[in-house]
């Protein structure tokens, strides 16, 4: 079953260093995922048969973003909270949480595209938005 | 951390974003602030920039706002995917940045 692809806004955050520091800092980071999946056909079928991340590169990309010591990940152009979850997957346990904008929840102007269209329009359209 | 709200960057288009507005603090009494994480309009197609300046209008008018109220937090971190250099196109931007900056 195909379904709309709507990008969200996240935050993702260190939980274990807020208890520690006393620094007035905070070091952030931001990245435009573009176009991040949760590698399940059932909720975008066309997004993942155009994904070209495999649960190797998913892997690399968090123990890199991992690596860089952040405490915040302020991140764009990811799929739902399990595109999140996959991605924490990779990172030590527990060691981070995140906040997930709404997904949005207007129709297009024009109406909600025709179902031949819907398969394809909205990640088509988001894919080409780095 | 804990949610706040959005900002309305998305200006009722479907297919644009809304900006996501989240409290932060180091616990028990260290540092806090706000963190705004937007992504613009993509592209500078003439419609797009259009689209982009207008985000960015509004954004900077919810920050003077947000700074022109006391009770809001002082420290305020802007974050994402501007789709921009705002350093060198986006000067009545950075006039509100800096307005509101003066206030604090």
């Amino acid at each position: 079953m195909s379904k709309v692809f709507l990008p969200l806004i996240c935050a993702v955050f260190f939980v274990a260093g807020w208890g520690t520091s006393q620094t007035p800092s905070v070091q952030i980071g931001t990245f435009n995922l573009e176009f991040f999946t949760d590698l399940n056909p059932a909720t975008g079928q066309w997004c993942e048969e155009h994904n070209p991340r495999t649960p190797k590169v998913i892997e690399e990309m968090a123990k890199f973003i991992d690596s860089l010591d952040l405490e915040v990940l302020a991140l764009e152009e990811v799929e739902d909270a399990e595109a999140l979850d996959l991605l924490l997957s990779f990172m030590p346990a527990g060691k981070y949480a995140y906040i997930v904008s709404p997904k949005p929840r207007r129709r297009p102007a024009n109406g909600w595209p025709s179902s031949t269209k819907r398969k394809r329009w909205p990640c088509a359209m988001w894919g080409r938005y780095p | 951390m804990r949610y706040v709200g959005e900002i309305p960057l998305s200006l009722g288009q479907y297919g644009l974003r809304d900006g996501l507005v989240v409290y932060g603090k180091f616990l028990p009494d260290g540092f806090d602030f706000t963190l705004v994480v937007v992504h613009l309009k993509a592209y500078s197609d003439p419609r797009s920039t259009s689209i982009r300046e207008e985000e960015l209008s509004l954004l900077g008018q919810w920050v003077q706002t947000y700074l022109d109220d006391p009770a809001n937090d002082r420290d305020l971190i802007l974050a994402g995917d501007f789709n921009e250099h705002l350093l060198t196109n986006k000067k009545p931007f950075l006039s509100w940045i800096q307005r509101a900056s003066s206030t604090l």
